[in-house]
């Protein structure tokens, strides 16, 4: 089977960089993209935390050399015909989105409160999260607030901006002393994959 | 409001959180990337291999993985935690 990685724009050289259970990564071509896989001859393997670090790993390679669109854990295809079979059909809005991202990192935003009452937690963090993104709405070239209730966003940031936007987010962050707010990255844009609007710079 | 910024190398066990910045860092550091993995990103078809036990398994997998330092020191992570800001 064919475990995927990712969908680039330009092909990659991963020769090195061992993919999951140190499988060799490979690019293949699936006009005018890439898609960045390993092969098995067994069945999907268990999900286990060192194999989704070893995920993660492929596609920060990738992202070091060029934008890539992450793939979730656990794509998985008999073969190259039967992935091109689900990629061409949507590859014209893969080459969008990837011309989008170009230049871009994802920050992750979580917002903790110790609340035994789940809508008061619930509610606290969603307060928290939506104030935060505000602040830093205007370095974003977009955000993520799909998860706003658990206490989690993303913002789309250019590289350049990142350490300008931690710092309003860390300033931002202390006029909200009941919670604990912690931001990490930078990542591969992986809440930005698909169907999110990014602002064209 | 303390601001500490730390490193994916300042791991900590559970035994060490006499260091609560740099273990908070490392376990909010997994655990943001554990989210990416299995719940961002292309969706190419409707055949995830994951199933809802699975994901659950992740996470008890995950607090194991945490009580290890040579597995957190293997994970290599470029994405570090940039800055923790605890009120």
């Amino acid at each position: 089977v064919i475990h995927l990685y990712a969908l680039s724009a330009a092909p990659n050289d991963l020769a090195g960089v061992p993919g999951v259970d140190g499988a060799p990564v490979e690019t293949l071509p699936i006009e005018p993209i890439h898609a960045l896989a390993s092969r098995y001859s067994d069945p999907p393997f268990p999900v286990t935390v060192d194999r989704l670090v070893e995920h993660d790993a492929v596609i920060e390679s990738a992202f070091a050399c060029g934008p890539v669109l992450p793939v979730r854990f656990g794509s998985t295809f008999t073969d190259e015909r039967e992935l091109a079979t689900h990629v061409l059909p949507r590859v014209d809005s893969f080459v969008r989105q990837l011309a989008l991202l170009d230049g871009c990192v994802e920050l992750a935003l979580r917002v903790d409160f110790a609340d035994t009452d789940p809508f008061r937690r619930t509610r606290a963090v969603t307060v928290v999260v939506e104030d935060l993104v505000a602040a830093a709405a205007g370095d974003a070239r977009a955000v993520n607030t799909d998860d706003k209730a658990q206490g989690r966003a993303a913002l789309l940031i250019e590289r350049a901006a990142v350490d300008r936007v931690a710092e309003v987010l860390r300033r931002r962050a202390g006029v909200h002393p009941q919670v604990q707010v912690t931001l990490t990255g930078p990542w591969p844009p992986y809440s930005f994959s698909e169907h999110r609007a990014v602002v064209a710079p | 409001v303390t601001t500490n910024w730390v490193s994916a190398s300042q791991a900590r066990t559970d035994e060490e959180v006499s260091a609560p910045p740099a273990y908070l860092g490392q376990r909010a550091t997994l655990l943001d990337l554990i989210d990416r993995v299995l719940d961002k990103g292309v969706v190419l078809s409707a055949q995830l291999m994951l199933s809802v036990a699975d994901v659950d398994l992740i996470y008890i997998d995950f607090r194991a993985f945490l009580a290890s330092v040579e597995s957190a020191r293997r994970t290599g992570t470029r994405s570090e935690p940039i800055a923790e800001v605890r009120a």
